[in-house]
């Protein structure tokens, strides 16, 4: 059921301010069908503002956002489940503002519950009887069952452990590249952006601003541990990623061989 | 209704881990015993004297009518104060201002010992029913109203946030979050009110009426008949054990499922 979207996210010439302090100063950029994008700086730097204006949870105050995909839904950094409703009604709370019959939200539920490696038995459990992981499955199916075509993502899965942030983002892109996803995630893991993106926002902090784009481009599926490593030591090796972080620049030249390129930036 | 559906099917195991309490209140009946049989008769009446006495007042009927009487008071009292609470709690709860000038105010309705509302409800109402349900309205309905105010005040941002990405309608971001959110302060303090009111009818009715539970636990002490008066406090507590553990508590159970932790 793969069918041909051609919807976009354009954001252009984005300001925003809280009370005197700006947050947002020009942000430009795009996200295409099937594109994963994620935005990477330090902590306080915006990029939770920024993705509030686009899932329209601020007001736009300055500069244009356009979004034609159809169906956009959003992950937070916590799983945010409702704690009086078993595991099954959370997930198909979006599908109930949807108006669907409840016989056909479960089934649809049932359908994906084992893609997201919840068992029968959780469903009927109340959130706080689920641990930190399995919370976030029930989040992911939650937005999944939608059927989005953007996703945006303000690091979900912040709070666990690697291999289970691993597993949880490789089942995403899985579902990204089957249905053909536009994806914006945030997240502060160099390592992680690497690993799942094909483009990387690189932002500023005070005010926040784009400081440079990466454009990865081998595909995801070919990327191994190996080669995550790599870029991401030459990414960390770039000047404009060191200042935006903080860290100090590097004087000695590096042991590491930095000959790969698979990226080019535009700063 | 599947709320009332599982309430029945838990029922029996429920009503089964009942022995552990009825064990230690009978070691309490034991303890009433030895206390009767050291200072005699007339200073504490024994179980077995109680109970007949109990049976005694059952069978005539004086008993049943003033339960019926004072319940008829306490529930009268009680479901003013959860109105009128609950309303006004709410309406306080989604305004700052209003919930900023309210506190205060409850704070000292809170702080009032309900003997003194019963000393200006004496000269208010007099020795009418008015006096009880007064009493019990203004004793319980800061409680309720301090639930619903919290309920109304700290509905979660985030979960907020959350319905509000998923597009839920105006409707059923009322039925889905709030309600059930002030639902889980509500309900416990309309538990508490209940307690609450009970005591506090039988106490007005003590000093101020004529008939009623109280009043006749007044006129047992006044014939310094022990074993009379021991009857009405056991009546007294034994309704209220009954309402509590075989009305409120599985009702409890079934509600805050939610909330209850794995130990």
């Amino acid at each position: 059921m793969i069918q041909k979207k051609n919807g976009y996210l354009k954001v252009d010439k984005v300001d925003h301010d809280f009370v005197r302090t700006q947050v947002l100063q020009k942000i430009t950029f795009s996200i295409k069908a099937g594109e994963v994008c994620a935005l990477v700086g330090p902590s306080g730097c915006g990029k939770t503002t920024l993705l509030h204006l686009c899932n329209g949870l601020l007001d736009l105050q300055d500069g244009v956002i356009q979004n034609t995909f159809q169906n956009t839904a959003s992950m937070f950094q916590q799983p945010r489940l409702l704690p009086w409703k078993t595991c099954l009604d959370n997930m198909t709370l979006g599908l109930k503002a949807r108006g669907f019959k409840k016989q056909e939200r479960n089934n649809k539920a049932l359908k994906l519950a084992s893609l997201v490696g919840l068992q029968l038995s959780d469903l009927e459990k109340f959130p706080h009887q689920l641990s930190g992981g399995m919370q976030s499955r029930v989040a992911l199916a939650r937005v999944l069952l939608l059927e989005p075509d953007l996703l945006l993502l303000d690091e979900p899965f912040s709070a666990l452990d690697i291999g289970l942030k691993t597993e949880l983002y490789l089942l995403l892109l899985e579902q990204q590249t089957q249905r053909n996803l536009a994806v914006l995630m945030i997240t502060h893991d160099l390592m992680e952006a690497v690993r799942l993106c094909d483009t990387i926002l690189l932002m500023n902090s005070q005010p926040g601003r784009i400081a440079a784009r990466f454009n990865l481009t081998r595909s995801t599926s070919l990327r191994d541990d190996a080669w995550v490593y790599q870029t991401t030591a030459e990414l960390l090796q770039q000047t404009v990623v060191r200042k935006s972080f903080e860290l100090p620049v590097v004087t000695n030249s590096s042991p590491v061989d930095l000959r790969s390129c698979e990226w080019s930036c535009e700063c | 209704m599947p709320l009332i559906r599982s309430t029945f099917r838990e029922l029996p195991s429920y009503l089964w881990s009942g022995w552990g309490a009825i064990c230690s209140l009978l070691l309490l009946m034991a303890a009433w015993q030895l206390v009767s049989e050291h200072y005699g008769s007339l200073v504490l009446a024994q179980p077995l004297e109680t109970f007949a006495s109990f049976k005694q007042l059952w069978n005539d009927q004086t008993l049943p009518e003033a339960l019926i009487i004072t319940g008829r008071r306490a529930l009268s009292g009680l479901f003013l104060a959860l109105a009128l609470g609950t309303g006004l709690g709410l309406l306080a709860g989604v305004s700052l201002t209003a919930s900023m000038m309210s506190r205060p105010l409850v704070t000292v309705l809170l702080g009032m010992p309900p003997i003194a509302w019963l000393v200006l409800a004496m000269l208010w109402f007099g020795a009418s029913d008015g006096t009880p349900i007064f009493t019990v309205f203004v004793a319980t309905f800061p409680m309720v109203f301090i639930g619903a105010l919290q309920g109304a005040r700290t509905v979660d941002n985030q979960l907020y946030e959350m319905v509000q990405a998923l597009h839920l309608p105006k409707r059923m971001i009322l039925t889905e979050l709030y309600l059930p959110h002030v639902f889980s302060y509500l309900f416990p303090a309309w538990v508490a009110a209940l307690g609450m009111s009970w005591k506090i009818v039988v106490m007005a009715e003590l000093l101020a009426n004529q008939d009623g539970v109280g009043a006749s636990l007044a006129v047992a002490r006044s014939h310094l008949d022990s074993a009379a008066s021991m009857a009405w406090i056991c009546a007294i507590v034994l309704l209220l054990l009954g309402i509590e553990y075989l009305f409120l508590e599985p009702i409890k159970r079934q509600v805050e499922r939610w909330r209850v932790t794995e130990a």
